[in-house]
């Protein structure tokens, strides 16, 4: 195993080249690609393998097939709650309470698939129970908690106290401890999820991303990258209509697009779409569209980023607004550029808590039930 | 708990206390896994939280099955199948003497298990003789999961949570980074000599550097040369170099040629190098007469 090469992964410093590399105005190349890479195009698992750092085993065909059955299971509700099962929640409350986990865990520093294993979580139990609006923040404390006990080793997962920090002392620890049997038992014990991250390698390795015109191009930087991408799309409840899998490919898509994948190995993004709807199991349709979205999100990023960085430039203070749509981006760059600031950070994620408690009642208390399976 | 009667304490789990119970409707022998739910610190303890689920989605012959999870305020009771004895208390009833076929049979289906996991993305992390239970049929089930996790993105590796020492991998005990399926396979290669000896451990270290020790007298201390990147690892130091045994046969005396061809393939230092579970179950060892 290749070591040196496992310390890249962990602590990527090329991680904001996403947002330095990418440009919007350009439109995948016209496809007029010669026939050996039509042929690579459609032949199996291709050349590019990882610098050793991944498992052999896991990248197996029968653990894609696995994955891709069990994804099913865990599905999060493509059906829309609001309106429906949830009366007093909007999509705005939602991404709200989504920011502040992902904000939490990257502040904690948790592995990346906490935050979007607990987002999983909440929207589970978001299409079975009604939560009222003064939970949805116990709700979503509760499943960062068990996202991070299962995926964090124990001296290293979220303790109660700093959750209950985090939501500026408005739940108590009996609460968190009587929702986290209460997600369990509506989740039915079934946390182990499938997610998008559990693709990534799984697709990439098995495109033909390596060809005559671009031997250079780094896997790890296109696995960092769909990562990025995917962290945006689990802040908006739209893309629970799309499948684990599904956004997974997508993401890819817009990584290889964002890199100029398409213009270095002269193969249109297009053409790379029907092999990732085959990988995936899902419609290209539904790749493109997810990808599209995406990129649209990542667009208006980039523009609120850029009147933030215009504004600090002419001297004058944000609005209040501003910085809180602003602070919640995933952007590396600005956690690299503003590490000084993390206190202030953290303020923000209790001011954000603020407003989700400002009206708070007391909370109903959930009887447990024994479940069965 | 009305569905189970509680019979007699089998004995204490990572987590819990394990009793043998009976479901009052069918009178099926059951073992009841019982976990305090201690109000002060962390709520459901992160093993039982990850053996459960793992558990529901791992159903296999070779893996235990897990029934029922009953929850009720202070306690949380898995119900799990009930198998006669761990492995470990199958080599104390032996009196160092073992059949081959049944070492052959044994093999095989915890590499089955294994392999299963592996291809549901389920690393184990904590394989000993205690952790694989026998029943009366004797088959062989892996039991718990409660080290074991999920990896779909790689998993990085603490120190606080790896297997026991004596079946830990060398690059484990340097301090990998990050775990991979071979883990599992070192150690299913440990146990393998084990059986093979009738329940004696091939490496019973008493710390890291004995565990070391006794590994690389066996199968030679690794250098850059045979292990590429070994020099980088956190916890890397130098060993004398000891060369490799050749005389296997003393090691394993019992074991024919083909399953020393086998133990070999799992026992290589270097992690990339080792025999997966699949593969190993594909050697020769198991179709032979």
């Amino acid at each position: 195993m290749d070591l040196s090469c496992n310390e890249t992964m962990i602590n990527d410093e090329n991680e904001y080249n996403l947002y330095v590399e990418y440009q919007s105005d350009e439109k995948p190349a016209a496809s007029a690609m010669p026939q050996q890479q039509q042929q690579q195009l459609s032949n199996g698992i291709s050349k590019l393998y990882f610098n050793a750092c991944t498992d052999p085993t896991f990248l197996k065909d029968r653990c894609l097939k696995n994955l891709l059955t069990s994804q099913k299971r865990y599905k999060t509700p493509s059906c829309n709650y609001f309106n429906t099962i949830q009366k007093s929640l909007t999509p705005q409350m939602r991404k709200i309470v989504a920011e502040w986990v992902i904000e939490l865990c990257e502040e904690r520093e948790c592995q990346e698939e906490v935050p979007i294993l607990a987002i999983n979580y909440m929207d589970r139990v978001l299409n079975k129970l009604p939560i009222s609006k003064n939970n949805l923040q116990l709700l979503a404390a509760t499943c960062t908690f068990l996202a991070s006990k299962l995926r964090e080793p124990s001296t290293h997962a979220l303790m109660p106290d700093v959750l209950i920090f985090y939501t500026d002392n408005s739940i108590t620890k009996r609460d968190l401890m009587d929702t986290e049997l209460l997600v369990l038992g509506c989740l039915k014990w079934d946390v182990s999820c499938v997610t998008p991250l559990d693709f990534v390698d799984l697709i990439i390795s098995r495109l033909p991303i390596i060809n005559n015109y671009c031997r250079d191009i780094d896997p790890e930087k296109i696995r960092k990258h769909a990562q990025a991408f995917i962290s945006l799309a689990v802040r908006e409840h739209d893309f629970s209509i799309y499948s684990a899998s599904n956004i997974a490919a997508s993401s890819i898509a817009a990584s290889l697009s964002g890199l100029n994948w398409h213009v270095k190995s002269r193969i249109s993004i297009y053409d790379l779409v029907d092999k990732l709807a085959e990988l995936s199991e899902s419609d290209s349709k539904f790749i493109i569209s997810c990808m599209n979205k995406m990129e649209q999100l990542f667009q208006e990023q980039r523009r609120n980023l850029l009147n933030m960085m215009m504004l600090a430039k002419q001297g004058l203070p944000p609005t209040v607004n501003k910085i809180e749509s602003n602070m919640k981006q995933p952007l590396k760059e600005q956690n690299n550029s503003t590490s000084k600031q993390q206190p202030k950070r953290n303020q923000e994620a209790v001011s954000t808590t603020r407003k989700l408690n400002n009206d708070k009642k007391k909370k109903q208390k959930h009887d447990c039930e024994d479940v069965n399976f | 708990m009305q569905k189970y009667e509680k019979l007699e304490k089998i004995g204490e789990g990572t987590y819990g206390t394990v009793f043998k119970g009976r479901n009052r409707e069918t009178m099926e022998i059951v073992a009841l896994k019982r976990v305090r739910l201690d109000e002060d610190d962390k709520g459901v303890p992160s093993s039982a939280l990850r053996e459960i689920c793992l558990l529901k989605e791992l159903k296999h012959k070779n893996i235990v099955r897990l029934y029922d999870v009953l929850h009720s305020d202070k306690k949380l009771t898995l119900v799990f199948e009930h198998c006669d004895q761990d492995l470990k208390k199958y080599f104390d009833s032996l009196n160092g003497d073992i059949s081959l076929d049944i070492v052959k049979s044994f093999m095989y289906q915890l590499l089955r298990g294994l392999a299963f996991c592996h291809s549901h993305n389920v690393l184990h992390r904590d394989l000993k003789p205690q952790n694989l239970l026998i029943n009366k049929n004797n088959e062989l089930k892996l039991a718990d999961f409660g080290l074991a996790r999920a990896f779909g993105i790689p998993v990085k590796c603490y120190s606080a949570e790896v297997v026991t020492l004596w079946y830990r991998p060398p690059d484990v005990l340097f301090g990998a980074k990050l775990y991979t399926t071979s883990i599992d396979c070192w150690s299913a290669g440990c146990i393998f000599a084990e059986m093979a000896n009738a329940g004696r451990p091939l490496f019973p270290g008493s710390d890291v550097d004995d565990q070391l020790k006794r590994i690389f007298k066996l199968l030679g201390t690794p250098t850059e040369d045979t292990w590429p990147g070994l020099t980088q690892l956190s916890d890397y130091k130098p060993f004398p170099l000891y060369p490799a045994t050749n005389n296997w046969n003393q090691v394993v005396p019992r074991l024919n040629s083909k399953g020393r061809d086998l133990l070999q393939k799992l026992l290589v230092c270097r992690p990339t190098l080792r025999l997966s579970a699949e593969q190993a179950m594909a050697h020769p060892y198991f179709t032979e007469n």
